[in-house]
C-alpha cells in the first residue's frame, strides 16, 4: 500500500478520538480541519477518553462534577474557615487533576479524593 | 480433517497460502471466499511485507474451534500483550500501511490496535510541526490565525 496514500478522514477522526484531551488542545493548530473537529459536539461526545470536570459552587457548598460519561457529583467537604462566598478561581487542568485556587488554599480533586494544599500566599 | 487453505496474492504477485479460518478474520476475505471459492484472491494494493504482517496477526488471533486437544489460542491478557509488542515493533510508515490494510480488509481488532498505536504516537508528539511532518499534513493556517487560537486556549479545558 503506497505510503503517500492519504488516510481516510473517518479513520483520522477515530484515531484522534483516542488521543487524551490535553494533547488534543495543543494540536488545534495543526490544520483547520483538526481545529474544526476538536470543536465539534459529536466528536467531543464520541471522544473515547472524555472526562469533563468542573467545580460547582453554591452559597454553602462546593461540588466537583465529572462526566465520564456518567455524571458523578462529589461534595467537597472543605475544612476551610470562611469558605462561604468565596469563588474559586484559577481553574486549571493538569495531569488529570482539576485544580482550583481560593484565597485560603487550593483543592486538588482526584478520583474522588480531595486534598487541601498548604496555604498559598499572594492570592486575593 | 484437513484444513482448507486459500491463496492470497500481494501487489508484487507473491502468493501466500493461508488457512481459511485465519484469513476469514477479514470480513472482506470471508465474503470473497464464499463468492469465489477455490480462487486465488489478488490483493493488488497490499505489498508482500504488509500482507505478511497482516497474516501474522490473523494467525495469532484465529480462534481454534476444531477442538484438537490442546488449544493453542492464548488467553486474552497474553494476546493483548502480544498485540502491543506487535505494533511497537513496526515503524511509523508501515504502521500506517498496516492500519490501511486492516481498514481495507475489514479486520476490526487489527484496526483497533493500529489506531490506538497511532493515537499514542500523536499524544507523544511535542508540537504541531512534528505531527504535520509525521502525517504529511499541510499547514493551512496563517500566523495570525494560529495566534488567535493560542489566545483562546490560554485556559485549557
Amino acid at each position: 500500500m503506497a505510503n503517500k496514500e492519504k488516510l481516510p478522514w473517518e479513520l483520522m477522526e477515530d484515531i484522534l478520538s483516542r488521543v487524551p484531551p490535553k494533547p488534543l488542545v495543543r494540536f488545534k493548530t495543526v490544520c483547520k480541519r483538526w481545529n474544526t473537529l476538536f470543536g465539534d459536539k459529536t466528536f467531543i461526545n464520541n471522544h473515547k477518553m472524555s472526562t469533563f470536570q468542573f467545580i460547582l459552587v453554591t452559597k454553602s457548598k462546593i461540588y466537583s462534577v465529572s462526566l465520564n460519561p456518567e455524571i458523578e457529583v462529589i461534595e467537597l467537604s472543605l475544612d476551610i474557615p470562611g469558605l462561604i462566598c468565596q469563588t474559586p478561581d484559577d481553574l486549571d487542568y493538569c495531569n488529570e487533576l482539576l485544580l482550583f485556587a481560593m484565597d485560603k488554599g487550593a483543592v486538588v480533586p482526584r478520583s474522588g479524593k480531595f486534598m487541601t494544599l498548604p496555604q498559598m500566599r499572594g492570592k486575593t | 480433517m484437513s484444513k482448507k487453505m486459500i491463496v492470497l496474492k500481494s501487489s508484487e504477485g507473491v502468493s501466500f497460502v493461508v488457512e481459511e479460518a485465519v484469513a476469514r478474520q477479514s470480513k472482506i476475505i470471508s465474503f470473497l471466499v464464499e463468492e469465489f471459492p477455490d480462487r486465488e484472491l489478488p490483493l493488488t494494493n497490499m505489498t508482500s511485507e504488509i500482507l505478511r504482517k497482516t497474516i501474522e496477526y490473523c494467525k495469532k488471533h484465529v480462534v481454534e474451534d476444531d477442538g484438537g486437544g490442546d488449544s493453542s489460542s492464548s488467553s486474552s491478557g497474553d494476546l493483548k500483550e502480544w498485540d502491543v509488542k506487535f505494533v511497537a515493533e513496526i515503524d511509523q510508515p508501515r504502521l500506517m500501511d498496516l492500519l490501511m490494510a486492516a481498514n481495507y480488509l475489514d479486520i476490526p481488532s487489527l484496526l483497533d490496535v493500529t489506531c490506538q498505536k497511532v493515537a499514542d504516537t500523536i499524544a507523544a508528539c511535542n508540537d504541531e510541526k512534528e505531527i504535520r511532518a509525521t502525517f504529511n499534513i499541510e499547514n493551512d493556517f496563517t500566523e495570525e490565525e494560529v495566534e488567535a487560537i493560542r489566545m483562546e486556549n490560554q485556559y485549557p479545558i
